[in-house]
């Protein structure tokens, strides 16, 4: 069996995240490789690449290490996740007509959801496009390819951000570093794919991404995405409201994370100042007026989607992110919307490539680009550089696979086994690259 | 009111029919609405030895007052329109006639009013400073609101107490919030009486402790004045005993004040206290009663004991027992600074400033007066008022993302919340949010 070596990089306000992964076949995911790296904070601002020439450092550094990981084989393209202010989705009604007992196909839909794409403002950038629901002469259909119709539309959710954000990602990845962004993934649609369940989105759910600069809110009901906006707010507004009262950024950052807390009891915030552990007794004022502020904004999206109110949102409240992490926070968030809130998970079928990996909650933004790209025609990221001298012997390239762990089980045991070349199983990832069915097919991703 | 009028000059109703042959030293003034109902109230039960003043910027309070003495604030007489720096301009203007109150025989004041309104809050600190000033003993006794007259007169009222606290020698605080946890079950009118007789018990128990002749172990004016000189935050109470250890019910009846909201007695440095039983009691007042004083002191580590014991036949087989505390320690924030002679600056141009709610002294008296939850509960609700919510339109508006993050939510003003919507600029990418609906694209896949 041949697989594909995918390699997504998450450019966040408080972190950058590479991982590699391998995904089989049958579409399954081993996640082989996670790299991070802590960021600055003004390098990277409300989730916009503010900082080209950091950025590239850092996330030059963290290729590095990935590639050493992954040798001989070096990384030459990443998928690129996106989020941050101005992601948001917008609904736009399209729409086809076409001959009497037509068969809809998926070309069609595709057709359809393609025009989507240049409604938009001039100065955004439509990174994705989601359906909304189907209408096929007029009736409601949930899955309307294969049904006979004259018109078809749907209520599409374009997902668009300014374009400048891409553009800054574009300068800090391609022109610093000469990594092709093979595409831009919305990072919180693919974590939507990863940690919802279906029964969720029909029934009612909302999803929280309470990151550093920004939460992003999605709500998605009777299967569709109803809403996806993000707002400004996220963990590090709290860390610089602590910052007002005297504290360096670590300082503040720490006590944030250790007794900063949402819902703050009056006597504990002083038993904490007896123990020396905070010496401002408002300190957790500060943090649960933020942390307030912040969970009205989220809750003001249940209006926005067009529900009565959160109880509409059956299956509750879903948080991922960092932000979340503070203490108290979903105790808030199910105080004041009255729905439970769960942390997203990662799920089970996530495999890792091996033992050293930890897929902890943290990881799930990067590991949910690679499980969103899993699913899609992706193109290979990883060239290998062809060897010098036809060399028909391999025991070296699998001693070598073996150690660094770069494949998984499936792939060590079919080179062992049939001693295949390494060029054969080449050559599937080179089939699998020039795949027709590739989103965009114009380029060559391994001429370099 | 036909023999009364308003002296041109001083600006006093002076009512002829009123005259004393004793000199009293005690002087009650109650400044503005509140104070002025609870000195009419003492004034019509009849307190011996004490002359009473009303004082307000509002002229028709003052011609429905009981009290003979009056005294106009300013020169509208139409009240100070809930604004204490009116209040404290009027007494400005009014600051000889102030003057005046004090111009007789007068040791020791009770200046009352009731605080977070305008005319009591913003002239009742004026009326102190003069005394103060004129090195009368002077006691402040105010109320404060109840807890559900909200954050703003709460806080208006505790600005009031502090700047009050500058210029009196000793401070009675009463929490009207208290009096409901007091007497549950009193009806609201006996509730509010309560607080008024806080100040009519306050002045009658020095009075008379002062005045009395009947006595074995004396106390006179000068006991009262070193308890209470300078003495910060305070209490000035009475409590009746009757039956087995009535002298320690006595003395937490007159612990049972609502002077002593959510405080205790423990605090204080100077302590004095006078006894009062009955010679003709049918249980003769033994000495081993007195234990219960041993056992009451006891408690109170570093105090300084004044006592006094003294003869009330009308007690019958009851006990009476009069106390002043002074000096508490703990009584955070309003009264903790005592102050000394040399620091104590006459500030004559001093405008109590604008209420704030973020003084964090005030927040810590707040919550040691309400409960520091309900406290931390009604911030909540006014940082929930302020918090700013952002439409889709504003998500990604630069100025409101840069103001957001320079304005805590916490202690957010009015003036914060328009700060960070003002002029946002509506440019084109938010724009882009509105065709949600309008925009639609047909194709036609047969052409």
């Amino acid at each position: 069996m041949s697989s594909r070596t995918i390699v997504a990089v998450e450019i966040g306000s408080s972190k950058i995240k590479a991982a590699v992964g391998e995904v089989a076949d049958n579409g399954t995911l081993t996640v082989c490789h996670i790299e991070e790296e802590r960021q600055s904070p003004n390098f990277v601002r409300y989730g916009m690449v503010q900082n080209i020439k950091e950025v590239s450092n850092s996330l030059n550094r963290i290729i590095f290490k990935l590639t050493n990981r992954i040798s001989p084989a070096r990384i030459s393209a990443v998928y690129a996740g996106v989020g941050g202010r101005s992601m948001m989705a917008l609904k736009h009604h399209v729409g086809a007509t076409q001959p009497d007992d037509t068969e809809i196909t998926s070309e069609i839909i595709g057709e359809i959801l393609g025009r989507a794409e240049n409604i938009i403002d001039p100065e955004r950038k439509v990174v994705e496009v989601l359906p909304g629901e189907f209408m096929v002469d007029n009736m409601k259909v949930a899955d309307p390819v294969g049904t006979i119709g004259n018109s078809i539309s749907t209520e599409a959710m374009v997902v668009s951000c300014r374009q400048q954000m891409l553009r800054n990602l574009q300068l800090a990845v391609n022109d610093k570093l000469n990594i092709k962004i093979h595409n831009f993934v919305v990072r919180h649609t693919a974590i939507a794919g990863m940690v919802l369940t279906d029964d969720e989105r029909q029934l009612g759910v909302m999803l929280v991404d309470f990151g550093a600069e920004t939460t992003a809110v999605s709500i998605y009901k009777d299967g569709f995405l109803k809403l996806f906006v993000t707002i400004p707010l996220g963990s590090r507004h709290i860390t610089r409201d602590i910052m007002s009262r005297g504290y360096s950024e670590e300082r503040a950052d720490e006590i944030k994370r250790t007794v900063g807390n949402a819902m703050p009891e009056p006597a504990e915030s002083n038993r904490l100042r007896h123990e020396g552990l905070i010496d401002d007794s408002e300190i957790n004022n500060l943090v649960a007026a933020r942390a307030g502020e912040i969970v009205i904004n989220i809750l003001e999206r249940v209006k926005d989607a067009g529900l009565r109110s959160a109880e509409e949102l059956l299956r509750g409240i879903v948080v991922t992110g960092l932000g979340a992490n503070l203490n108290g926070f979903t105790t808030l968030l199910e105080n004041q919307s009255g729905v439970t809130v769960r942390r997203a998970a990662m799920p089970a079928t996530v495999r890792r490539g091996n033992s050293r990996i930890r897929l902890s909650s943290d990881d799930i933004d990067v590991v949910a680009l690679l499980h969103h790209l899993a699913s899609q025609p992706t193109r290979e990221c990883v060239v290998v550089p062809p060897p010098v001298v036809e060399e028909p012997e391999v025991p070296d390239t699998v001693a070598q696979d073996n150690d660094i762990d770069s494949f998984d089980d499936d792939d060590v045991e079919a080179v062992g086994g049939k001693r295949r070349s390494f060029f054969s199983s080449w050559k599937d990832k080179i089939k699998n690259i020039i795949d027709p069915q590739d989103i965009d097919t114009s380029d060559e991703s391994f001429d370099d | 009111m036909s023999d009364e009028q308003i002296d041109s000059e001083t600006g006093f109703i002076i009512n002829n029919g009123i005259n004393t042959n004793t000199t009293p030293i005690i002087k009650v003034v109650g400044v503005g609405g509140g104070g002025g109902n609870a000195v009419g109230y003492m004034y019509n039960q009849g307190v011996e030895n004490v002359k009473f003043v009303v004082a307000n910027t509002d002229r028709q309070a003052l011609e429905n007052s009981p009290v003979p003495e009056r005294l106009l604030l300013g020169h509208t007489g139409l009240g100070a329109g809930n604004d204490p720096k009116v209040a404290f301009e009027a007494a400005q203007e009014s600051i000889e006639q102030i003057n005046r109150i004090f111009d007789d025989t007068t040791k020791m004041t009770f200046i009352t009013a009731g605080l977070g309104g305008g005319t009591g809050t913003g002239a009742g600190p004026v009326v102190a400073r003069v005394a103060k000033e004129r090195g009368v003993l002077t006691i402040g006794i105010v109320t404060i609101p109840f807890f559900f007259e909200g954050m703003k007169k709460i806080t208006k009222a505790f600005k009031g107490a502090m700047e009050m606290r500058k210029y009196v020698d000793a401070l009675l605080l009463i929490n009207n919030e208290q009096l409901l946890k007091i007497y549950p079950d009193l009806d609201l009118d006996s509730c509010f009486d309560k607080a008024d007789d806080v100040l009519a018990t306050a002045a009658r128990s020095i009075s008379e402790l002062i005045t009395t002749r009947d006595a074995r172990i004396n106390l006179d004016f000068n006991d009262v004045d070193t308890t209470l000189r300078e003495g910060g935050t305070a209490i000035i109470s009475c409590g009746y005993g009757e039956g087995e250890n009535r002298v320690e019910m006595a003395i937490q009846d007159a612990l049972n004040s609502p002077l002593l909201s959510n405080r205790d007695i423990l605090g204080s440095q100077r302590l004095l206290f006078n006894l009062y039983y009955s010679r003709s009691a049918e249980h003769r007042f033994q000495a081993k009663e007195m234990t219960a004083f041993t056992e009451f002191v006891n408690h109170l580590p570093g105090v300084d004991v004044i006592y006094g014991v003294a003869y009330d036949e009308s007690l019958g087989d009851r006990v009476k027992v009069t106390i002043l505390a002074a000096g508490f320690e703990m009584s955070n924030a309003i009264g903790t600074d005592v102050i000394t002679d040399e620091a104590y600056q006459p500030a004559a141009d001093h405008l109590p400033s604008e209420p704030q709610a973020d003084d964090p002294n005030i927040i810590k008296a707040m919550a040691e007066q309400y409960g520091s939850d309900r406290v931390a509960d009604m911030e909540a609700q006014k940082a929930r008022n302020l918090y700013a919510v952002l439409s889709v339109n504003q998500l990604d508006d630069d100025h409101i993302i840069e103001a957001l993050e320079k304005s805590p939510a916490y202690k957010r003003t009015k003036e914060d919340k328009a700060r960070i919507f003002r002029s946002a600029p509506r440019t084109a990418p938010e724009q882009t949010a509105a065709p949600q609906r309008g925009s639609s694209t047909t194709i036609n896949i047969s052409d």
